[in-house]
């Protein structure tokens, strides 16, 4: 027995035998290997639809979505949901490090991926696409950036040494806008099922034309015309239409909508954990409500629309409706639902602004709650970290058609623009007559852009594009400049010297 | 297993009886002649008891020898011949407690020999009762050594150690454990009825000799081995019942109600005109009881001790148990004409649990008094009442809808061969070799009515991990005394490999409740992707090669030297092996001509010592640049694995280091009626592991386990002993522990890793704070929190400071730490005759604790759907929010009646029976406390220690009934 263990131990040899996960060194042997790894600069975005993400901040942050504490007390953990609304955002705030997160872990996600890809002598066939598009990622994720923050680490590169540098929105926009025009060539341009999820010139040029349209904000400069021909680029082509029904975008099953451009992937099986499921049905929904919409769970009863955001609908604008859970609840079979045998179950939209704060509550029928993304019946939501099936429309195409009428008038062609056929639709869609030209005011515009895009996440960058944002809102004070901008999370400083 | 029963049948055929007796009669008498009741005469298997009056009669054979022992005398040995009425008188021990032998790891010594920080603890030093584990045996015991149980009366809760304060920021805290020669062994596989005796290493130059293992210091258990000559069987039984001591007390539905109705009208709604007592749903009065049956005996050169013990121990929460199922054998053999020494050991333990459901007390506590505990309407809920909200349960249908089962079986063998060396005399050579296998698995079944998952139609979830533990330990030995120089020295080398493998399903959707977690694969979740299923593995390689030299020169001058090379698979490529040296040295002033006059000083030894050791208790492969399945993403129509790193690479990763110094001195006076030992201990850990945020580029992963902090610890420590009263009669034996710690953290950052102020020990809503902080220069636990003022006009708490309602997270005051100030613990022995008596009691002064019941439950503002602290009453002035502040930060001194047990030792003249004693003992009967909370001990381990958990187990009183027979 001595021997043979004299004879098993190698005396002094102390290496590590992995059995569960693999050494980096020993990973890149397949060009399947490779698609995988570069699989993570993707499922970095599957983040937004999380608790805590950039998409759940940014409607905290507007004039869409409030968080009262709720009827038990919940939701007021320190004020960071308070914070986050008011515009009194602490650097210490968890909401703005997870924030932050998104795009920084989606930044190194590609930069890690480009590395390797350069690093790498074998070929595959896709291969300059799919460093095209891992390239137009990021620089989708540095638009998140510097849409949000003034200064940002910027790093192309795992190569570089040091600490990423501080770079100022100009440089950051430059490098953006050559980025995706260097690249948008390789990229696929027909957005066939292969392409879901993907990064197709459809999506470069929106990404595009989003850049151009904020440029006035970010650097100072009037991009109006360039605005207009990247959306061209895409209208023109053909290859997306609205689609007939608004709710199409939102449904359990919607990978077919023809309005797509780019969207996040997201279901109940493969995404479920807390980075990357869509969990809105958790933040908002209150628990009694669940079981009767055929979710085994019991929700969180936290996020819910802005009184005054819900004011804001013409009354006939179906989109407030399928935007919106308020009124008389339903379960999922459309039964009327009771609080008790002959009370109806109706929740109130409108709330007094003193329900906010720590020491108030709103009260259980208070506050709409966010019913954009139609909630599975199926009893598949179980609660816990499992996420939607309902995939997000990152960009779509009502959101390029309402850039184009944007750029269209800033430049005083409002005519053209009232007379643009998807543009029409739009309007009709949502059971309202089409804006005449004198009608298409920005101010108008402004409120055309917010109900069709409610809450999918674009409200901030628009607010401050039509100088809303640092007006006052419901329990939101009035701000100036400096708050145009997010400050950088404690955590980040901690780790980067260079960010102090 | 077969193999195994046969070969202890086998091993029963040698208890048989001799022949050719003689009886003896006599007796047993002092220095002074007076007659020694209760000493022991031992010939083989023959064994007698003295009666009051020191009188015996004895079987013995002829020629055989006789050895005669009564504590605090020498053993005497005759042989039997033809004079068959003895009178025999003992000489007592000068110096019994100083020549007591003691484990020094790899080796013992003397008391009087020792010269690091090393406390010993025999049999009779430990308290009598029941426990669910050995480690329980030592509260209060060990000066500077804080042991805690935070699970109150679960019968599965593990022990946390705590030596010497904190001396890491994330390794773990746990003194490697030493059973039998076999390092890193578990403490719940043995039976703390056979333990006899305990070593505790303490400072760094007595652990140094353990390297990279030794920072929490070294607890060596030895167990009941073979002893030669002495055939003997014995049984210990006992039976126990728990009483609850403490718990949480909310409000009755009387109060519930009163409250309401008075102080918050506007709840009414929440009045449903029911009285339970959610806590009485769910508990019961608990009995266990234990048995030991432990057969030894043997010859000269063949000698063997086998134990058999079944344990059952009920939870106070009804389904809670453990049960415990343990055999054993130890055979030792000396062969080849005293060349060879062989000690075997076999054991196979299986313990198996019921495991508590702890969020059913919590549940319990905030149910709603008024509620009813069942509904027949609420078919879909299976008849219980339940209302539908977030984290509100109905706490008897998470009982009764819930079987868990969790099984853990260890076979463990064991061989140590000793080639003694006869030609050079005090040299041999040492191999043991140890395998340990040990089985988990773990079953669970929420029935399809268990409260947070109906509506998933039961979910089944099992595991079954596997460890496997392999040790080999060489060692060559030399011992020797030449010129009144004595020497001692060993050369070593010591390889351990483990191997983890673990898996786990999780299934739900299932036809029926009747298959529990049997019918795994017919849930249909699995069909829909839903299901989980894991298997992990990993493996660790531990190797160290080491030395040591113990020298004195006529028990005067005291000197060791030790040195150890260590290397682990756990560290960075480039640093995979360290040095631990250590020195001490020892000086016995009482051997020096010129103390010799002193007749009331029997012994003062000065001692020094200095050595360094490590702490590499972290997870592996913590160095390594490893990629693990992400997300998944949706590629082509079909969702595929993505790839990313899961930890960063840090070739530099290496064992938290230790320096210490210890100074101590020993000392014994009035014919050594009086001892102790003082120690002064400073330890300066270095190179803390912590997980440091770090930029993602250049880094591959967003943290980094890295070296960096430091943190230290300085105390005294002291023991006294002593035995107040020795008569015929009457022994009082004490033994007082005291020991004091101060905590720095000194820093734990560095130029590149700066993490800055760090927030820690989150109390989630509605206190929504940080109640601690890792601030450079203070102690680790460090409470910060507003000051409480008084209670405003509105019913709100007043906080100082206040501005606009809040008080700024920079304007918080540090209230204090939570560890004690001094820890105490006092043991008495008092004996009379056969009846013994014995005492201890603990106490801790100074300390924070937080008492999260009070700063969750105990605001008018709670009350409604759920229950609050009946404590609420006594100040109903304050009818406001929940405000953090240092009201909820308590004083955590208290003072605890550990343990209390009377024995009865009954005078036998029988044959078959040798000895007997029956003995009651009660345990954790009371503690006198200012803390308003459950129980102020609470853990003291990890970064935030003093925080009681809202997640706990009630404490319990145990009284205890036991038997011990001897054949």
């Amino acid at each position: 027995m001595v021997l043979s263990a004299a004879a098993l131990c190698a005396c002094t040899n102390l290496d590590e035998e992995i059995y569960s996960k693999i050494a980096k060194e020993n990973f890149f042997n397949t060009e399947e290997q490779f698609v995988k790894y570069s699989a993570r600069a993707y499922s970095s975005l599957q983040h937004w639809g999380t608790e805590k993400s950039l998409w759940t901040f940014v409607i905290q942050n507007t004039n869409e979505v409030c968080v009262p504490v709720n009827p038990n007390g919940g939701w007021w953990d320190d004020g960071r949901y308070n914070e986050v609304h008011v515009h009194s955002i602490s650097y210490s705030n968890r909401l703005l490090e997870m924030a932050w997160d998104y795009w920084t872990n989606g930044v190194t996600a590609c930069n890690d991926v480009l590395d390797m890809f350069e690093n790498v002598e074998k070929d595959f066939e896709a291969k300059d696409r799919v460093i095209a598009e891992v390239k137009t990622l990021r620089a989708y994720y540095y638009m998140c950036a510097m849409d949000n923050w003034q200064h940002i680490p910027f790093s192309v590169s795992k190569k570089e040494s040091g600490y990423p540098p501080k770079k100022e929105r100009d440089f950051v926009f430059d490098f953006i806008v050559k980025e995706i025009t260097d690249n948008i060539q390789y990229l696929q341009e027909e957005p066939t099922g292969e392409y879901y999820g993907r990064i197709t010139q459809g999506a470069a040029y929106a990404i595009l034309a989003k850049m151009y349209l904020n440029a006035e904000k970010w650097i100072g400069k009037q991009m109006w015309a360039e605005a207009e021909a990247a959306c061209n680029a895409i209208i023109s082509k053909g290859h997306y239409t609205l689609a007939s029904n608004y709710k199409d975008n939102f449904s359990v099953y919607n990978e077919n909508c023809p309005e797509q451009i780019l969207a996040i992937p997201f279901s109940t099986v493969y995404t479920t954990s807390d980075h990357n499921a869509f969990l809105i049905y958790m933040s908002t929904l209150p628990a009694d409500l669940c079981r009767p919409f055929g979710i085994n769970a019991d929700a969180w009863d936290g996020l819910c629309g802005e009184p005054d955001f819900l004011a804001s609908y013409d009354p006939a604008d179906t989109r407030k409706k399928d935007t919106w859970l308020y009124g008389q609840m339903y379960d999922k079979d459309g039964n009327p639902l009771e609080l008790e045998p002959g009370v109806p179950y109706i929740i109130d939209p409108d709330m007094p602004e003193s329900v906010y704060g720590k020491d108030a509550r709103r009260t259980a029928l208070q506050g709409a709650r966010i019913g954009k993304w139609t909630y599975q019946s199926d009893g598949r939501l179980t609660g816990g970290q499992v996420g939607m099936d309902n995939d997000f429309f990152l960009i779509r195409y009502a959101d390029v058609v309402l850039m184009y009428v944007e750029a269209l008038v800033r430049q005083d062609k409002a005519a053209t623009a009232a007379n643009l056929e998807d543009f029409r639709k739009i309007r009709t869609r949502a059971g309202l007559a089409p804006m005449t030209a004198t009608e298409l005011t920005l101010d108008n515009l402004y409120w055309e852009r917010a109900h069709e895009l409610a809450i999918e996440g674009w409200q901030r960058q628009d607010m401050i594009r039509f100088d809303k944002y640092l007006e006052a809102w419901w329990a939101k004070p009035e701000k100036t400049e400096s708050d145009l901008t997010l400050p950088i999370p404690k955590s980040a400083i901690a780790a980067n010297p260079n960010l102090k | 297993m077969k193999r195994f029963i046969t070969s202890l049948l086998l091993l029963g055929m040698f208890w048989t009886a001799l022949a050719q007796n003689s009886t003896l009669t006599g007796t047993v008498s002092d220095e002074r002649d007076a007659p020694l009741a209760g000493a022991t005469l031992v010939c083989g298997s023959h064994y007698a008891v003295t009666d009051q009056d020191g009188r015996f009669t004895l079987q013995a054979p002829q020629g055989a020898t006789v050895t005669v022992s009564f504590l605090g005398y020498d053993d005497y040995s005759f042989s039997v011949s033809g004079n068959t009425r003895l009178t025999i008188r003992l000489t007592p021990s000068a110096d019994t407690i100083l020549n007591e032998s003691v484990a020094i790891g790899y080796g013992k010594t003397t008391k009087k020999e020792v010269t690091g920080a090393v406390v010993s603890l025999k049999t009779e030093d430990l308290d009598k009762g029941s426990f669910t584990s050995a480690a329980g045996m030592l509260q209060g015991k060990v000066a500077g050594l804080t042991v805690v149980n935070p699970d109150g009366g679960d019968p599965n809760a593990s022990y946390q150690f705590l030596l010497r304060g904190t001396n890491t920021l994330s390794a773990g805290q746990g003194p490697l454990i030493i059973i039998d020669g076999v390092a890193d062994a578990d403490v719940r596989n043995i039976n703390f009825q056979e333990v006899e005796s305990i070593d505790v290493l303490k400072d760094g130059s007595a652990s140094a000799i353990y390297g990279t293992r030794g920072t929490n210091g070294v607890v060596i258990i030895t167990t009941k081995r073979a002893k030669s000559g002495t055939t003997s069987v014995q049984y210990d039984g006992q039976v126990s019942v728990q009483t609850v001591q403490s718990r949480a007390m909310p409000m009755t539905a009387e109060e519930f109600e009163y409250t309401i109705k008075n102080y918050a009208p506007g709840k009414s709604g929440s009045l449903y005109g029911h009285n339970t007592d959610w806590f009485k749903e769910i508990t019961r009065t608990p009995i266990s009881h234990k048995h030991n049956l432990a057969v030894s005996g043997g010859t000269e050169k063949f000698s063997h001790r086998t134990v058999i013990n079944v344990e059952q121990n009920q939870g106070l929460q009804k389904k809670n148990e453990a049960a415990k199922y343990l055999i054993k054998t130890n055979i030792t053999q000396h062969i080849l004409e005293g060349w060879m020494d062989l000690d075997f050991n076999l054991s196979y333990v299986k313990r198996v649990s019921s495991p508590a459901n702890y969020g059913a007390f919590r549940q319990a506590f905030m149910r709603n008094p008024t509620e009813p505990v069942y509904d027949p309407d609420a078919t879909i809920y299976g008849g219980y009442y339940t209302l539908t909200e977030s984290d509100y349960t109905n706490p008897v249908a998470m009982i009764n809808e819930r079987e868990a089962r969790n099984e853990t079986a260890t076979l463990a063998a064991n061989l140590r061969a000793t080639l003694n060396i006869l030609p050079v005399k005090g040299l041999k050579w040492d191999n043991f070799v140890s395998y340990s296998d040990e089985k988990y698995s773990s079953q669970e079944y929420k029935t399809s009515y268990y409260p947070s998952s109906v509506g998933k139609k039961g979910v089944a979830y099992t595991s079954a991990n596997a460890y496997d533990d392999f040790q080999w330990e060489s060692t060559l030995q030399y011992s020797n005394v030449f010129n009144g120089h004595s020497i001692q020295g060993i050369l070593g080398y010591t390889w351990q490999q483990k191997m983890n493998w673990e898996s786990s399903m999780e299934n739900y959707g299932f036809d029926s409740d009747f298959y529990k977690y049997n019918n795994m694969g017919s849930g249909t979740a699995l069909k829909e992707g839903l299901a989980e299923m894991s298997t992990y593995r990993s493996s660790s390689r531990y190797i160290a090669f080491f030395g040591r030299a113990i020298w004195n020169y006529k028990e005067k001058y005291l000197a060791s030297v030790s040195l150890r090379r260590d290397g682990s698979s756990r560290f960075g490529k480039n640093q995979k092996w360290g040095w631990f040296p250590a020195v001490s040295l020892g000086w016995r002033m009482t051997e020096e001509p010129w103390m010799k006059d002193i007749q009331w000083l029997n012994e003062l030894k000065l001692r020094a010592g200095f050595g360094v050791t490590g702490n590499q208790d972290f997870a592996n492969y913590k160095s390594l640049m490893l990629m693990s399945t992400g997300t998944s993403f949706y590629y082509n129509g079909e969702w595929i694995n993505s790839y990313a790193p899961a930890s960063n690479s840090n070739p530099y990763l290496r064992w938290e280091r230790k320096n210490e110094f210890n100074v101590g001195i020993d000392f014994s006076v009035l014919d050594n009626r009086i001892g102790g030992t003082l120690d002064y201990y400073y330890r300066l850990t270095t190179d803390l592991l912590y997980e440091y945020n770090v930029p993602v580029p250049p880094y591959d992963y967003k943290t980094l386990f890295t070296n960096v902090g430091s943190i230290s610890n300085m105390g005294i420590e002291l023991t006294l002993y002593a035995t107040p009263v020795k008569t015929r009669d009457w022994v009082w034996n004490t033994n007082l522990v005291a020991a004091h710690n101060e905590n720095k953290l000194i820093k734990f950052t560095n130029e590149e890793f700066q993490n800055q102020d760090y927030e820690i020990g989150w109390a989630a809503t509605p206190v929504g704070a940080y109640l601690q902080r890792l601030t450079e220069g203070e102690s680790l636990g460090s409470f910060y929190a507003p000051r409480y003022s008084h209670v405003g006009p509105d019913g709100s708490d007043v906080l100082q400071d206040e501005f606009m309602g809040k008080v700024p997270v920079a304007k918080w005051s540090r209230i204090g730490t939570a560890y004690p100030d001094l820890t105490l613990g006092w043991s008495n022995t008092v004996r009379f005759r056969q009846l013994t008596l014995s005492l201890t009691l603990r106490a801790a002064i100074g300390g924070k604790v937080f008492n999260s019941y009070r700063a969750n439950y105990e605001s008018l503002q709670q009350i409604g759907l759920r229950n609050i602290l009946s404590s609420w009453l006594d100040n109903t002035a304050y009818t406001g929010e929940i405000r953090y502040s240092d009201k909820y930060i308590e004083d955590a001194s208290y003072l605890k009646l550990d343990n209390v047990s009377l024995s009865y030792d009954i005078p036998l003249n029988n044959k078959f029976l040798h000895g007997a004693r029956i003995f009651v003992s009660g345990q954790n009967l009371l503690c006198i406390t200012g803390y308003k909370g459950v129980d102020p001990e609470v853990s003291l381990s990890g970064l935030t220690p003093g925080i009681e958990s809202t997640s706990y187990y009630p404490r319990t009183s145990t009284f205890t009934l036991g038997a011990s027979l001897t054949f």
